[in-house]
Protein backbone atom coordinates (compact mmCIF):
# COMPACT_ATOMS: atom_id res chain seq x y z
CA UNK A 1 0.00 0.00 0.00
CA UNK A 2 1.57 3.58 -0.76
CA UNK A 3 0.40 6.63 1.06
CA UNK A 4 -2.16 7.46 -1.07
CA UNK A 5 -3.74 4.59 -0.90
CA UNK A 6 -2.94 4.70 3.19
CA UNK A 7 -4.50 8.22 3.10
CA UNK A 8 -7.32 7.65 1.03
CA UNK A 9 -8.56 4.77 3.39
CA UNK A 10 -8.53 7.07 6.55
CA UNK A 11 -10.45 9.56 4.80
CA UNK A 12 -12.87 7.14 3.56
CA UNK A 13 -13.51 6.11 7.60
CA UNK A 14 -12.97 9.51 9.11
CA UNK A 15 -13.52 12.00 6.57
CA UNK A 16 -13.62 14.91 8.78
CA UNK A 17 -10.08 14.15 10.40
CA UNK A 18 -8.47 13.76 7.30
CA UNK A 19 -9.89 17.24 6.10
CA UNK A 20 -8.83 18.79 9.12
CA UNK A 21 -5.67 17.76 8.51
CA UNK A 22 -5.19 18.97 4.98
CA UNK A 23 -6.54 22.13 5.45
CA UNK A 24 -3.95 23.18 8.49
CA UNK A 25 -1.32 22.20 5.69
CA UNK A 26 -3.24 24.38 2.68
CA UNK A 27 -3.28 26.85 4.93
CA UNK A 28 -0.11 27.03 6.49
CA UNK A 29 1.05 26.80 2.51
CA UNK A 30 -0.97 29.93 1.66
CA UNK A 31 0.07 31.74 4.62
CA UNK A 32 4.10 31.08 3.81
CA UNK A 33 3.56 31.69 0.26
CA UNK A 34 1.79 35.15 1.58
CA UNK A 35 4.69 36.16 2.86
CA UNK A 36 7.12 35.21 0.48
CA UNK A 37 5.84 37.40 -2.11
CA UNK A 38 5.13 40.07 0.17
CA UNK A 39 8.73 40.17 1.05
CA UNK A 40 9.78 40.05 -2.50
CA UNK A 41 7.54 43.08 -3.75
CA UNK A 42 4.55 43.59 -5.89
CA UNK A 43 6.58 43.69 -9.06
CA UNK A 44 8.63 40.82 -8.85
CA UNK A 45 5.65 38.52 -7.15
CA UNK A 46 3.56 39.64 -10.04
CA UNK A 47 6.47 38.68 -12.57
CA UNK A 48 6.85 35.39 -10.37
CA UNK A 49 3.04 34.38 -10.59
CA UNK A 50 1.80 35.87 -14.33
CA UNK A 51 5.08 34.07 -16.52
CA UNK B 1 8.61 36.11 10.57
CA UNK B 2 5.42 35.59 12.66
CA UNK B 3 3.62 32.74 10.99
CA UNK B 4 0.23 31.71 12.51
CA UNK B 5 -2.13 28.97 10.95
CA UNK B 6 -5.86 30.28 11.57
CA UNK B 7 -8.55 28.41 12.97
CA UNK B 8 -10.62 29.15 9.92
CA UNK B 9 -9.85 27.97 6.76
CA UNK B 10 -8.21 30.05 3.85
CA UNK B 11 -9.25 28.08 0.89
CA UNK B 12 -13.15 27.72 2.34
CA UNK B 13 -13.19 31.72 3.10
CA UNK B 14 -11.91 32.65 0.01
CA UNK B 15 -14.24 30.32 -2.49
CA UNK B 16 -17.44 31.58 -0.33
CA UNK B 17 -16.44 35.16 -0.74
CA UNK B 18 -15.83 34.48 -4.44
CA UNK B 19 -18.69 32.88 -5.15
CA UNK B 20 -21.37 35.43 -3.13
CA UNK B 21 -20.18 37.48 -6.29
CA UNK B 22 -21.23 34.87 -9.17
CA UNK B 23 -24.33 33.70 -7.15
CA UNK B 24 -25.66 37.79 -7.07
CA UNK B 25 -25.44 37.39 -10.74
CA UNK B 26 -26.80 34.15 -10.76
CA UNK B 27 -24.21 33.17 -13.25
CA UNK B 28 -23.62 29.21 -13.24
CA UNK B 29 -20.43 28.09 -11.92
CA UNK B 30 -18.25 24.44 -11.25
CA UNK B 31 -15.19 24.22 -9.13
CA UNK B 32 -12.62 21.56 -11.18
CA UNK B 33 -9.69 19.89 -10.33
CA UNK B 34 -7.17 19.82 -7.54
CA UNK B 35 -9.57 21.19 -4.64
CA UNK B 36 -12.41 18.38 -5.70
CA UNK B 37 -9.58 15.53 -4.34
CA UNK B 38 -8.50 18.16 -1.06
CA UNK B 39 -11.93 18.81 -0.62
CA UNK B 40 -12.04 15.22 0.23
CA UNK B 41 -8.98 14.75 2.05
CA UNK B 42 -6.90 14.43 -0.34
CA UNK B 43 -3.37 15.15 1.71
CA UNK B 44 -1.59 17.75 -0.84
CA UNK B 45 -0.85 21.47 -1.12
CA UNK B 46 -2.49 23.78 -3.62
CA UNK B 47 -2.41 27.75 -3.73
CA UNK B 48 -5.74 28.10 -6.62
CA UNK B 49 -8.83 26.81 -7.21
CA UNK B 50 -10.09 26.00 -10.78
CA UNK B 51 -13.43 27.76 -11.88
CA UNK B 52 -15.51 27.53 -14.96
CA UNK B 53 -18.73 29.89 -15.28
CA UNK B 54 -21.31 29.44 -18.01
CA UNK B 55 -20.95 31.74 -21.25
CA UNK B 56 -21.42 35.03 -20.25
CA UNK B 57 -21.01 38.41 -22.57
CA UNK B 58 -18.69 41.19 -22.28
CA UNK B 59 -21.04 43.37 -20.26
CA UNK B 60 -22.19 40.72 -17.94
CA UNK B 61 -18.45 39.97 -17.03
CA UNK B 62 -17.88 43.79 -16.58
CA UNK B 63 -20.41 43.56 -14.12
CA UNK B 64 -18.95 40.75 -12.38
CA UNK B 65 -15.90 42.23 -12.58
CA UNK B 66 -17.24 45.40 -10.68
CA UNK B 67 -18.82 42.98 -8.18
CA UNK B 68 -15.58 41.15 -7.35
CA UNK B 69 -13.48 44.82 -7.05
CA UNK B 70 -16.56 45.95 -4.66
CA UNK B 71 -15.77 42.57 -2.17
CA UNK B 72 -11.92 43.20 -2.45
CA UNK B 73 -11.22 40.63 -5.36
CA UNK B 74 -8.38 41.95 -8.36
CA UNK B 75 -7.33 40.28 -11.04
CA UNK B 76 -3.44 40.18 -11.10
CA UNK B 77 -3.70 40.51 -14.96
CA UNK B 78 -5.31 44.01 -14.59
CA UNK B 79 -8.41 46.23 -13.33
CA UNK B 80 -10.43 46.88 -16.80
CA UNK B 81 -12.91 44.56 -16.99
CA UNK B 82 -13.38 44.98 -20.71
CA UNK B 83 -9.93 44.43 -21.29
CA UNK B 84 -9.78 41.66 -19.15
CA UNK B 85 -12.95 39.84 -21.57
CA UNK B 86 -11.31 40.68 -24.81
CA UNK B 87 -7.25 39.42 -23.67
CA UNK B 88 -8.40 36.60 -21.94
CA UNK B 89 -11.36 35.14 -21.32
CA UNK B 90 -12.41 35.29 -25.51
CA UNK B 91 -9.13 33.52 -25.86
CA UNK B 92 -10.29 30.54 -23.64
CA UNK B 93 -6.91 31.86 -21.14
CA UNK B 94 -7.90 32.03 -17.32
CA UNK B 95 -8.05 34.98 -15.63
CA UNK B 96 -6.43 34.52 -11.93
CA UNK B 97 -7.97 36.95 -8.75
CA UNK B 98 -6.80 37.17 -5.72
CA UNK B 99 -8.14 39.49 -2.55
CA UNK B 100 -6.52 42.98 -2.92
CA UNK B 101 -2.80 43.25 -1.46
CA UNK B 102 -2.90 39.06 -1.30
CA UNK B 103 -1.47 37.01 -3.91
CA UNK B 104 -2.47 33.48 -2.79
CA UNK B 105 -4.48 31.84 -2.73
CA UNK B 106 -5.96 31.77 -6.53
CA UNK B 107 -8.82 31.93 -8.14
CA UNK B 108 -8.52 30.60 -11.65
CA UNK B 109 -11.69 31.46 -13.65
CA UNK B 110 -12.31 30.60 -17.28
CA UNK B 111 -15.64 30.28 -19.15
CA UNK B 112 -17.31 27.14 -20.79
CA UNK B 113 -15.16 26.81 -23.59
CA UNK B 114 -16.91 23.71 -26.01
CA UNK B 115 -19.31 20.99 -25.52
CA UNK B 116 -17.46 19.27 -22.61
CA UNK B 117 -17.33 22.39 -20.25
CA UNK B 118 -21.23 23.08 -20.58
CA UNK B 119 -22.39 19.33 -20.57
CA UNK B 120 -19.67 19.71 -16.92
CA UNK B 121 -21.79 22.91 -16.25
CA UNK B 122 -25.43 21.03 -16.90
CA UNK B 123 -24.57 18.93 -14.59
CA UNK B 124 -22.72 20.34 -11.48
CA UNK B 125 -23.33 19.00 -8.29
CA UNK B 126 -23.01 19.80 -4.69
CA UNK B 127 -21.02 17.02 -2.94
CA UNK B 128 -21.94 17.06 0.28
CA UNK B 129 -19.05 14.84 1.33
CA UNK B 130 -17.00 17.54 1.23
CA UNK B 131 -19.25 19.18 3.92
CA UNK B 132 -19.11 22.88 1.90
CA UNK B 133 -22.19 23.89 -0.16
CA UNK B 134 -19.79 24.73 -3.33
CA UNK B 135 -21.02 23.59 -7.19
CA UNK B 136 -18.79 21.65 -8.44
CA UNK B 137 -18.27 18.97 -11.32
CA UNK B 138 -19.13 15.89 -11.07
CA UNK B 139 -16.83 13.25 -9.34
CA UNK B 140 -16.81 10.95 -12.71
CA UNK B 141 -16.05 14.06 -14.76
CA UNK B 142 -13.23 14.52 -12.20
CA UNK B 143 -11.90 11.06 -12.76
CA UNK B 144 -12.23 11.03 -16.86
CA UNK B 145 -10.73 14.47 -16.57
CA UNK B 146 -7.71 12.93 -14.35
CA UNK B 147 -7.32 9.92 -16.03
CA UNK B 148 -7.96 10.53 -19.91
CA UNK B 149 -6.75 13.76 -20.25
CA UNK B 150 -4.96 15.66 -16.99
CA UNK B 151 -2.55 12.18 -16.67
CA UNK B 152 0.29 14.28 -14.38
CA UNK B 153 1.67 12.24 -11.02
CA UNK B 154 -0.21 14.58 -9.51
CA UNK B 155 -3.96 13.99 -11.25
CA UNK B 156 -3.73 10.48 -11.31
CA UNK B 157 -2.88 10.50 -7.74
CA UNK B 158 -5.71 13.00 -6.85
CA UNK B 159 -8.22 10.47 -9.17
CA UNK B 160 -7.21 7.41 -7.01
CA UNK B 161 -7.54 8.90 -3.97
CA UNK B 162 -10.86 9.72 -5.14
CA UNK B 163 -11.60 6.62 -6.34
CA UNK B 164 -11.05 5.01 -2.90
CA UNK B 165 -13.22 7.61 -1.00
CA UNK B 166 -15.92 6.70 -2.98
CA UNK B 167 -15.64 2.92 -4.30
CA UNK B 168 -18.21 1.29 -6.10
CA UNK B 169 -20.35 4.30 -5.82
CA UNK B 170 -18.34 5.54 -8.66
CA UNK B 171 -20.88 5.50 -11.79
CA UNK B 172 -18.08 3.97 -14.52
CA UNK B 173 -20.80 4.02 -17.45
CA UNK B 174 -20.73 8.00 -16.50
CA UNK B 175 -16.60 8.15 -16.17
CA UNK B 176 -16.40 6.42 -19.60
CA UNK B 177 -19.14 8.61 -21.83
CA UNK B 178 -16.80 12.03 -20.18
CA UNK B 179 -13.82 9.84 -21.69
CA UNK B 180 -15.09 9.79 -24.63
CA UNK B 181 -16.68 13.20 -25.11
CA UNK B 182 -12.81 14.57 -24.08
CA UNK B 183 -11.50 12.62 -27.10
CA UNK B 184 -14.04 14.41 -29.02
CA UNK B 185 -14.01 17.56 -27.66
CA UNK B 186 -9.79 18.07 -26.40
CA UNK B 187 -7.66 15.30 -28.40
Amino acid sequence: MDFVEFWAKKCRENMSACQKEVNQMVDSQIELGNAFYKRIGRKKALEILLK
Amino acid sequence: MDIMVSDKNVLVSFIKDFICALDKLKIKYIIVSGFVAISHGRSRGTEDIDLIIEKISKEEFVELNNDLDKNGFEALQGENGEELFEDYLEDNLSLRYVRKGEFLPEMELKIAKDELDEDQIANRTKLPLTGLDFYFSTIETNLAFKEELLKSPKDLEDAKHLRIVYGEKINEEEVKRIKELIIKCRL
